[in-house]
């Protein structure tokens, strides 16, 4: 009777959780079967490129879709600076000043992103909408002159941003910067605060515009890092990099568990666990001689029937 | 005659923004030395690109107006474009099968992210994701992974093609408009847009306006269908997500109808809205070379939407604050 009520109680952990784990267990268990095997250092190496740019994206978006907000412009930022670092990288044989340039953009757009919504009075959604048009035409112009669809780096050695270790280093760092600064400081609290309820926070004193931008400036910083090795991984940036990854970065919170309404159940683990079940599926499934085009469809239903469990109902209304 | 002058002050507000884009592009382009634009041949084909942006805008805006952010759409469309454009060919060419069967898979797979989102009590864009990701991993799947390319189809193609596009067109406009104005089920969403809660107890039954609402959209869907189908090659997604920002881009005119709505009504609003667009995005490419003026064109309609929203949250206060000025300005002379 206690476990029942256990269960019940704790049924959206077990839901977020248990998906991990029982991927864990289905890909740890069922390739050896096939002559495969999910933990060799070539498959683990490929996990982690796999999951290291989504993770680090997901981690840094947990500060915004805590305040109930989505940046949808996420992908063109990696796209157009990971354009930045190349060439900026090739011009000078160094990644530095491509890296600075990339940190004051992002700060800017940052800026802009946090604060449009309530001084302009517009949905929060409009000014990732517009960055994203924006940056994904400059991105165009800009492989329309080059005369090239894919530019890559030259003389610069990049061979760090390869390498699985660092790549595991700079993930573990990330995710506990970002914890501290999201559980344990006034940053991360208020963000939670102004998700659950902002007039309620508006209320209490907590100046809105000021945090909102603070919880953009730690996402900003994140897609920088993430820019860097999604450049890293080939050495190289096109016009189609980072297509895509706004998505991405919704399926793996939404998979990982994160309330998409924002507020004080947002958890900076819900984004590794999502980011990890989501690479995992990817990793996985073709162990299992599953075909490529049929990964798709098993990451959907899987998708679909963790929501359906993990997913907070709400009785009364339909949730919007 | 105050009737007669408000009437006239709406319809100048609502086509002020088609008009200025026109007579804008016109000179530029004319400047540059491109005297196509304008011509009747332009707006042969600009009708053609107007109607395809028109007829999605309209299944996206029936949601978008009643509250749900829908990212389903694109992939329903993929799917019915697929299905149908297979199955027509199969049949000689079928005309009747083509429009028969792309309106039956988009009614029939909107009501089905209806089922998962009223039965599954999940939040609207999860579920419509989750739906999203699984009609894209079908198309995949189906024929193969190999898609649809209708391009050179002359007889499926004609329904996309002037003057059989105005028929489409003008279904997707009656019936945007009919459910708008004159069914119940059209004013109910509206009251649960505003107060879903209140609509609720007064005995809005919102499961079943959801359903009907989902049943207008998959029509619109598939009349949208019918000429998305042969506008090119429609590709199986094996991107997740990809049929999200083709749709989306399909959504600014949508914005524009909802800001017009005071002038004409967001039918109305809508088509203007497409035109609107639609004259920039044609007048830009006539200046520039193709790839370098649809480039423009994004970011233009990006800061385009962005000064819309803006002028729509802060015009009121701004028209106020420039007649205190001048009321002020007055008081001092």
């Amino acid at each position: 009777m206690k476990s029942n009520e256990m269960i019940k109680q704790n049924k959206q952990k077990i839901g977020i959780y248990g998906g991990l784990v029982t991927c864990l267990i289905i890909f740890t268990v069922l390739p050896p079967l096939r002559g495969q095997s999910l933990w060799t250092v070539s498959k683990l190496s490929t996990l982690m490129s796999d999951v290291i740019v989504l993770a680090l994206l997901s981690i840094g978006a947990v500060f915004i879709y805590s305040l109930g907000n989505i940046d949808i412009s996420v992908g063109k930022q990696v796209g157009i600076y990971s354009t930045i670092i190349v060439a900026l990288g090739n011009t000078t044989d160094s990644l530095l000043p491509g890296i600075l340039l990339c940190i004051v953009i992002a700060l800017v757009i940052a800026v802009i992103n946090g604060s449009a919504g309530d001084l302009l009075n517009i949905h929060p959604i409009i000014s990732s909408l517009v960055f994203m048009m924006v940056l994904g035409g400059v991105s165009s112009i800009t492989y329309t002159q080059l005369g090239t669809r894919n530019i890559s780096l030259r003389t610069v050695d990049y061979s760090i941003f390869k390498n699985p270790l660092f790549m595991f280093l700079v993930l573990v760092i990330e995710f506990i910067v970002i914890g501290y600064f999201f559980n344990y400081t006034k940053f991360g609290k208020y963000a939670k605060a102004i998700g659950a309820n902002q007039q309620v926070a508006k209320q209490c004193g907590i100046h809105i515009i000021k945090y909102k931008i603070i919880s953009y400036i730690f996402f900003a910083i994140t897609i920088v890092t993430a820019s860097l090795f999604q450049m890293g991984y080939t050495g190289s940036a096109s016009d189609s990099t980072g297509t895509g990854f706004e998505m991405n970065v919704m399926v793996a919170l939404i998979l990982g568990g994160m309330p998409l309404s924002g507020g004080m159940k947002s958890k900076v683990i819900y984004a590794l666990i999502g980011s990890l079940t989501y690479s995992l599926l990817n990793i996985g499934l073709p162990l299992l001689g599953v075909e490529p085009n049929q990964v798709f469809i098993i990451k959907a239903i899987i998708f679909l029937i963790v929501v359906l469990l993990t997913s907070r109902k709400k009785y009364g209304v339909l949730p919007r | 005659m105050e009737r007669i002058m408000n009437i006239f002050k709406r319809v100048m507000a609502s086509i002020a923004l088609p008009l200025v884009m026109f007579l804008v592009m016109l000179w530029a382009t004319h400047a540059a030395g491109k005297t196509y634009y304008g011509t009747w041949p332009m707006w042969r084909t600009l009708i053609i690109s107007c109607t395809a942006m028109i007829t999605t805008a309209f299944g996206i805006g029936i949601q978008f107006k009643s509250g749900r952010f829908d990212f389903s759409g694109g992939g329903i469309m993929l799917m019915a474009a697929i299905i149908a454009g297979r199955v027509a060919e199969a049949n000689n060419n079928s005309m009747l099968i083509f429009v028969g069967l792309s309106l039956l898979v988009c009614i029939s797979l909107s009501l089905l992210v209806a089922t998962v989102y009223v039965f599954g009590r999940l939040p609207i864009i999860i579920a419509t994701i989750g739906m999203a990701l699984f009609f894209e991993s079908l198309t995949t799947l189906i024929y193969d992974g190999e898609g649809i390319n209708l391009v050179a189809n002359l007889a499926l193609k004609k329904v996309g093609t002037y003057p059989t596009v105005l028929i489409p067109l003008f279904f997707s406009i009656a019936i945007y408009g009919f459910y708008s104005r004159f069914t119940v089920v059209g004013k109910q969403a509206v009251l649960l847009t505003n107060n879903q809660q209140a609509s609720v107890n007064i005995g809005i039954d919102e499961k079943k306006n959801v359903f009907i609402t989902y049943l207008y959209s998959g029509i619109l869907y598939g009349i949208a269908t019918t000429i998305f189908a042969s506008a090119g090659i429609q590709k199986a997604a094996f991107t997740s997500m990809s049929t999200v920002g083709s749709l989306f881009s399909n959504i600014l005119p949508v914005f524009i109808g909802l800001m017009l709505v005071a002038y004409c009504g967001d039918t109305i609003g809508i088509v203007l809205g497409s035109l609107t667009l639609s004259l920039m995005s044609f007048g830009l490419s006539a200046i520039f070379s193709a790839e370098m003026g649809s480039s423009i064109s994004i970011i233009i309609t990006g800061l385009f939407i962005f000064g819309i929203n803006v002028f729509s949250a802060q015009g009121k206060h701004l028209l106020e604050y420039l007649k205190t000025g001048i009321l002020k300005r007055r008081q001092v002379d």
